[in-house]
């Protein structure tokens, strides 16, 4: 409905939009770029992307599947642009102070951040969604616009790689 | 209770999902088996620790940031676009001094006015050329057209076109609009079309529409035939006047390539006229890789081909255009040659190959530097017209590995791309197990390692793919850490152990799950790395010792493996 009304010209229904993913997107695009300045960016290019190219927006999806996977390939980009992954690790840290980003800066943090990091973008976008952002099986499955069952298999999958990953490079979770 | 079960049910019991009677059964099981704790203490622990990450409350600025940048973006095209009636607009403009059709004018725009100081009605006398202010009051048909033109190239294409030059017109009415009958019906009315001025506008009091109407290669765009043509069919003209198709108008590099005879030809094409009508495929002309990639003579080429232009005006492709990472793909001057490239134009024709375009994973290996860097190869443009590869991409778990960095980067090899070439290995490109393999993250990860790759471009290996035993050991997950390692690799990499790979007995010794677990120990892959086991491994006896359940049995024991690392036992080997 605010797709369509902002087809129609009204840009405060896409100011709705913004209001009500902005958290999400950015928490997402955080995950990924690890910087908060990173997911800032990567958070306003993925809205001003969707909003000039809205035309080409599939009504019968998710329009939070859509820009979710924008922000991913904002975040993803912001990544691959500024220098190597080894290299992001060690300097993408949040300058915040707030407990959650302090954690991160512990060293088991930063080991899980890159595991989650390494995983292939649809199994890190279930973890985010169910571990980050608490959302349910059901609620996963509505905003990615994929059956429950297929949200439970890569659920599992990537938990598994998760588990795997973290065990290869000799940290036991 | 199997491993898998173990663990979702570890997982269902987290998430607080498990139902009762999984729940009696997990907890059973728990209760005997003190490798189960184990896996329960891990995976509390790893869910604990994902819990801790949280969720970040967005900085204070960012929405205001989001808003400002909202304010300088260019508006969605809106569905119900209201335009107003081209009726209205008058342009003055002055024609050249004979003012005849013979030649395209000079036009110019009076300065900061889009109003006429002429009638509704348009009353040139022959061989005098078109009066000044002429309107553009015509039928309805003829303004639709009309409006279509003046997006293109600005009003400069409407005058010219149907003023100036109408096709239908006889040479000895040189310059009278009033002998083409489709410009003298009925005035249109607001009803009949909504029409919005403000965007065309703008455009007419731009710099840009001067630049446009005073550039040779628009005039040269605007004399030519395939431009009367196209302006003839109505998808083309509809097309043309989307806000996408004049930004792109507005780069000297597409009014080059748009005036290029391959392009010009391709329009003739029903399906690039049909690709012209997607929305996708309009939009595409305003990226910047996209516009790159038409002025490269490589795309005009592929243009001229049937089923590069059947593929344009596939849906897959429409969805293509809007992908970000084919978007980046196109400005690559590998992906720019792989256009003219005859494999690539055969897979682009393919509708498995479509259908892999259209999936976001195949977008992320398009974003990907190694991949397009891939396509720079002759042996991977081949595969790609391989219909095994062709397979292989509609696959998800392909489509996943290709997303993957390091597979990427293992593409763009010389000894991946050697592989390509490989009929075996094509065939195992379109096998499910390959493809599952593919998609573990161990199998990526050994494609970063140069003995991979060059085990990869080792014919005994790709023998060895065309075994369904060997591939679907590559699908085994012990197999696949294996793969990761470093000394298995190298083994790998070892002619004599590649041979050994292509010998029956131990392709069947791969299915059993002993040498599985066996390949997944680290001291046992050290011993497989060592030249004494490689050329032992050729010999006959050793292979028929592979097979032997016993020998399987005992290779799955820790201690033996340990023996079998010595270098006693080593030296033995090597001696057999």
């Amino acid at each position: 409905m605010l797709v369509q009304a902002c087809l129609r010209g009204d840009r405060s229904a896409f100011d709705e939009l913004v209001e009500h993913y902005q958290g999400v997107l950015f928490n997402a695009a955080y995950r990924i770029t690890g910087s908060i300045d990173d997911a800032m960016d990567a958070t306003q290019s993925a809205f001003v992307a969707a909003y000039e190219k809205l035309h080409t927006f599939d009504p019968s999806r998710k329009f939070f599947s859509w820009i979710y996977r924008i922000t991913c390939n904002q975040a993803l980009s912001i990544v691959e642009k500024r220098r190597p992954l080894s290299a992001v690790d060690a300097d993408a840290r949040p300058t915040d102070s707030t407990p959650e980003v302090q954690y991160t800066h512990t060293e088991s943090g930063e080991f899980l951040e890159r595991a989650l990091r390494d995983l292939n973008p649809d199994y890190r976008v279930v973890i985010v969604l169910k571990h980050i952002l608490g959302f349910s099986y059901r609620e996963i499955s509505g905003l990615l616009d994929i059956p429950e069952k297929t949200v439970k298999s890569r659920l599992f999958s990537a938990r598994q790689q998760l588990r795997t990953t973290l065990l290869e490079r000799g940290f036991a979770p | 209770m199997k491993r898998e079960r173990l663990e979702a049910l570890l997982w269902e019991r987290i998430d607080g999902v498990i139902s009762d009677a999984d729940r009696t059964e997990l907890d059973a099981h728990l209760a005997e088996h003190h490798g189960a704790r184990e896996l329960r203490d891990e995976i509390d622990a790893l869910a604990e620790r994902l819990a801790t990450f949280g969720e970040i409350e967005p900085p204070v600025e960012l929405r205001s940031r989001i808003d400002r940048a909202l304010d300088a973006a260019q508006p969605p095209k809106t569905v119900h676009r209201t335009i107003r009636p081209v009726s209205r607009l008058r342009i003055p403009w002055h024609t050249s001094a004979t003012g005849t059709r013979n030649g395209p004018p000079t036009f110019r725009r009076t300065a900061g006015t889009l109003s006429s100081e002429s009638s509704e009605t348009t009353t040139n006398k022959p061989g005098r050329g078109p009066a000044k202010g002429v309107s553009m009051a015509t039928n309805k048909k003829g303004i639709i057209g009309a409006f279509a033109a003046v997006a293109v190239i600005g009003v400069a294409a409407i005058l010219y076109f149907s003023l100036q030059n109408p096709p239908t017109v006889d040479d000895h009415a040189a310059g009278a609009v009033g002998a083409a009958d489709r410009y003298r019906a009925e005035q249109i009315t607001d009803e009949d079309v909504q029409i919005e001025q403000v965007e065309l506008q703008q455009f007419l009091q731009s710099d840009e529409f001067d630049r446009l109407v005073n550039d040779p290669e628009t005039r040269k765009l605007l004399a030519s035939e395939a431009m009367q043509q196209m302006m003839a069919n109505e998808a083309m003209r509809d097309a043309f006047a989307s806000f996408a198709v004049q930004q792109a108008v507005a780069d000297p590099r597409v009014r080059v390539a748009l005036a290029n005879e391959g392009f010009q030809q391709a329009w003739a094409n029903a399906a690039v006229q049909q690709a012209m009508s997607y929305a996708g495929f309009r939009q595409a002309y305003s990226y910047k890789g996209f516009q790159e990639a038409i002025s490269q003579q490589a795309f005009q080429q592929a243009l001229a081909d049937e089923a590069f232009a059947a593929a344009l005006g596939s849906e897959a492709f429409n969805e293509a255009w809007a992908n970000a990472g084919f978007q980046q793909a196109m400005s690559d001057k590998a992906f720019q040659q792989a256009w003219a490239d005859n494999a690539v134009q055969a897979a682009i024709g393919n509708e498995a190959f479509q259908a892999a375009m259209a999936d976001a994973a195949f977008s992320e290996a398009m974003s990907n530097d190694a991949f397009v860097r891939s396509l720079g190869s002759v042996a991977s443009r081949q595969a790609l017209a391989d219909k095994g590869f062709q397979q292989a991409m509609n696959n998800a778990s392909f489509q996943a590995a290709l997303a993957d960095k390091g597979f990427a980067e293992a593409l763009a090899s010389d000894a991946f791309a050697a592989a390509f070439t490989n009929d075996s290995f094509q065939q195992a490109l379109a096998d499910r197990s390959f493809q599952a393999a593919m998609a573990n993250q161990a199998f990526q990860h050994a494609m970063h390692d140069k003995a991979m790759l060059e085990a990869l471009g080792n014919d005994a290996f790709a023998a060895a793919m065309a075994n369904a035993n060997f591939r679907a050991a590559l699908a085994d997950r012990s197999f696949q850490q294996a793969l990761g390692d470093k000394a298995f690799a190298a083994a790998l990499g070892d002619e004599a152990f590649a041979a050994a790979l292509g010998n029956e007995a131990l392709q069947a010794a791969m299915a059993n799950r002993a040498f599985n677990d066996a390949v997944g120990n680290p001291s046992f892959r050290v011993v497989l790395a060592n030249d004494s086991l490689a050329n032992a491994l050729n010999n006959q006896a050793m292979m028929q010792a592979w097979s032997n359940n016993a020998f399987q049995y005992a290779m799955s024991q820790a201690s033996v493996r340990q023996a079998l690392a010595s270098g006693a036992m080593m030296e033995a080997i090597a001696q057999r």
